[in-house]
């Protein structure tokens, strides 16, 4: 069981996370809808999670100014970073960054989860 | 011894005279000359015997002496003395005041005359109307004017292009000097160029400015020259006077039209235009002008006539097919005392759509190549404005591509990515006994259809931006702000939305159809950013005047999580792709607000509800022109 902390403005795409990958038999440990409130709830975890799915497109501090925070607050060496967006352009900047994985936007669910189980595999 | 003496009685003293002198009989005929004469001229006696008067005049002068000898033939006589041009022998023109006289020469009636060589004397010294006469014919052809004073600055001639190019007679014009119509910036320089004249080191070039008889300045270039007498003293300054003001006008049309390049060091394009009307004033000396177009007086210096109507001006311009006019007379209905204008049609997308307009009330001020000059001035600065205008639709056009790529590139996808999603839980098989999930996914799947639908809502009116530029009416505002509350309500139901409303009833703004969507727009933003599930929202109206404008400012109040103040002002910059960080959702909410109020001549702004503290909620700040 992978335990999963989800990034993500839209409530809607955030539980179809949920849904999801419980179904797969992941554990969701907690959701934020931005960047500042995603780092301050993982600061205040007793454990990190294994997993972060980080949506690039947010408001206040968007995904890839998230990523640098996690990076700096030492969360990124910990867990691993499922970075999530439309735009392809920017695939470089979040490998260099140190995403474990850069997934495109649309995407299918049911294979994330899998690709979430495999990872740990 | 004869009761009269003969003429070789004299022959001693002739020819001790410096003066050359000749006897004439049948009009023509030398009959005698003294020792001077054969000096001067070159020729024997034996020659002179042989000639007659005229082989001695230069051709310019024959008429002069036949005119003479008619007069004498008409039995009357002619002025005692005159001036010629005598030749000699070897071609060259000796200068020569003759003095005529009757006697009787070996018992025959002739003409003794008595010649002074004066080609040597000071030309002020000269018969002035000889020096006139001369000058006259060497200057007479030239677009040059020709200005001859003494050293003292004394005018001794100045030729008839240059009178006419200062708007005097001569006769006006001779008694005064140089320095009578001087521009005082040239009077350092000019009393420069005398010194230096004075002591025998001319300035070979320079620049005057002279003002004409309308108080125009004309710009002269000047090469001037010192004249010397036979003793090679400097006696006389000649100066020849290019008349530059026709290319320093251009060169001043140019300079002034490249600094309207950039727009961006105007306020506004009325801060523009009532440049444009100044400088164009000030290149022609006029005082009159106006910049109509597109319907409307955009810049105006001057009284104008009250029955003069600019559209009816476009009109005539239109219907003539003109696309300038020079109008020196008849123009009087144009404003009082009108004695010159200058009209020029300004064309928009190749259609007459205005025109400028320039006048004064001095009689014939403009010259023919001022109406080249301003016709050029007006094409260019209508050029210049059409292609700033261009720019900014083309500019606005990319932005709107831009965000269409934007919309189809993320906002799609991510709804998209939500329905697929949800479609392959259902497809999974969920348990049928678990009917509520079922429910859910499918209530959420239809939410993330209807949110797709608002996208291209959205685009649309994008697209109705560019008209919503022309639909701008008086419209009310209390109705406007009611029915965007009720819709914000119904679609964040189960939601509360608690609104505080001020907005008194007869309040009324100019403003288009999508002034709802900016209101929506608004709320949506507020609930957002409002964590509670109850959301309290202010919303009040009140007038401000801000700059003689008078505006309804529209408040909307929240007291949700705030916006760091760095980050507020990125809300409603230019999108473009991939750079919605600070946007939620669609991304469009607050860009797409500032645009379209941007077309009511409008602003939108954050503040924060509690000063220097941004997480106790925020405040929206709409202003539209009031109605």
């Amino acid at each position: 069981m992978v335990s999963i902390f989800i990034i993500d403005d839209e409530e809607t795409i955030r539980y179809l996370y949920q849904e999801g990958l419980t179904m797969e038999g992941h554990q969701i440990i907690g959701t934020a809808q931005n960047g500042m409130q995603a780092i301050e709830n993982i600061e205040g975890m007793k454990s990190y999670p294994d997993v972060i799915i980080l949506d690039h497109r947010m408001p206040i501090k968007n995904g890839i100014e998230t990523l640098k925070e996690l990076r700096k607050n030492k969360i990124a060496s910990k867990s691993k970073i499922l970075f999530v967006t439309a735009d392809p352009t920017i695939r470089e900047e979040a490998n260099n960054l140190g995403v474990s994985l850069f997934i495109q936007k649309p995407f299918s669910i049911l294979k994330l989860a899998k690709l979430i189980t495999n990872l740990f595999n | 011894m004869s009761d009269k003496p003969t003429i070789s009685s004299f022959e001693a003293i002739f020819d001790a005279s410096p003066m050359s002198i000749i006897i004439v009989q049948d009009l023509t005929k030398v009959v005698y000359c003294n020792k001077t004469f054969i000096e001067v001229s070159g020729y024997s006696s034996e020659d002179v015997q042989e000639m007659e008067i005229l082989d001695f005049v230069h051709k310019d002068d024959i008429v002069l002496i036949k005119d003479r000898q008619k007069i004498l033939l008409e039995g009357e006589e002619p002025e005692r003395r005159f001036t010629m041009r005598f030749m000699h022998k070897d071609g060259s023109i000796i200068l020569t005041q003759v003095t005529g006289d009757n006697i009787i020469y070996n018992g025959k009636p002739a003409r003794i005359m008595t010649g002074a060589n004066i080609s040597a004397q000071p030309l002020s010294d000269q018969s002035p109307e000889l020096v006139s006469a001369l000058l006259d014919a060497l200057t007479h052809h030239t677009e040059l004017g020709f200005w001859v004073d003494d050293l003292d600055d004394h005018t001794m001639y100045i030729n008839e292009r240059l009178c006419e190019v200062l708007g005097y007679t001569y006769d006006e014009i001779k008694d005064k000097s140089v320095t009578d119509f001087l521009d005082p910036v040239s009077h350092e320089s000019y009393l420069q160029s005398i010194e230096n004249r004075k002591k025998g080191t001319p300035t070979s070039s320079y620049e005057l400015i002279l003002i004409d008889r309308l108080g125009r300045p004309n710009t002269f270039r000047v090469i001037g020259s010192t004249l010397y007498d036979s003793n090679n003293q400097p006696m006389a300054s000649v100066g020849f006077f290019a008349n530059i003001e026709p290319m320093k006008k251009l060169s001043t049309i140019v300079s002034t039209l490249n600094k309207y390049a950039l727009y961006s060091r105007y306020k506004d394009l009325s801060s523009f235009w009532n440049k444009v009307v100044d400088d164009v004033l000030s290149i022609f000396y006029s005082d009159h002008g106006m910049v109509f177009l597109d319907n409307e007086v955009l810049a105006k210096k001057g009284e104008f006539a009250l029955n003069f109507s600019p559209t009816d001006v476009l009109e005539d311009l239109t219907k003539k097919g003109d696309i300038v006019s020079c109008l020196d007379t008849d123009c009087s209905h144009f404003f009082d005392g009108a004695q010159s204008v200058l009209l020029a049609t300004m064309f928009l997308n190749q259609q007459p759509a205005g025109f400028i307009l320039i006048g004064s009330d001095i009689e014939n001020l403009y010259l023919p190549q001022d109406v080249d000059l301003f016709m050029t001035f007006a094409n260019q600065i209508t050029m210049n404005y059409e292609h700033h205008f261009l720019y900014i639709e083309s500019e606005e056009e990319r932005e709107y591509v831009s965000i269409l790529l934007d919309i189809l590139s993320h906002d799609f996808l991510n709804a998209n990515t939500s329905v697929h999603g949800y479609l392959e839980l259902l497809d999974q098989g969920l348990d049928t006994q678990n009917v509520e999930k079922f429910k859910e996914f499918l209530s959420r799947s239809i939410n993330v259809v209807e949110r797709s639908e608002r996208i291209l809502q959205t685009v649309q009116q994008l697209t109705k931006i560019q008209k919503e530029r022309q639909a701008k009416r008086t419209l009310p505002l209390r109705p406007i702000l009611e029915n965007a509350i009720e819709l914000q309500k119904t679609m964040f139901y189960p939601r509360k939305i608690d609104v505080t409303f001020e907005c008194p009833k007869k309040t009324n703004v100019i403003a288009g159809d999508l002034l709802q969507n900016v209101f929506e727009n608004v709320i949506n933003n507020a609930v957002k950013y409002t964590e509670d599930q109850d959301v309290k929202l202010d919303i009040d109206c009140i007038s401000v005047e801000i700059e003689e404008s008078k505006l309804m400012e529209i408040r909307f109040t929240d007291y949700g999580m705030g916006i760091p103040d760095d980050i507020k002002p990125r809300f409603f910059r230019r999108l473009t792709r991939g750079d919605h960080r600070f946007q939620e959702g669609s991304g469009l909410g607050l860009y797409l607000a500032r645009v379209i109020l941007d077309t009511y001549n409008g602003e939108i702004r954050f503040s924060n509800r509690v000063p220097d503290d941004y997480t106790k909620g925020t405040v929206v700040i709409i202003q539209i022109p009031e109605g």
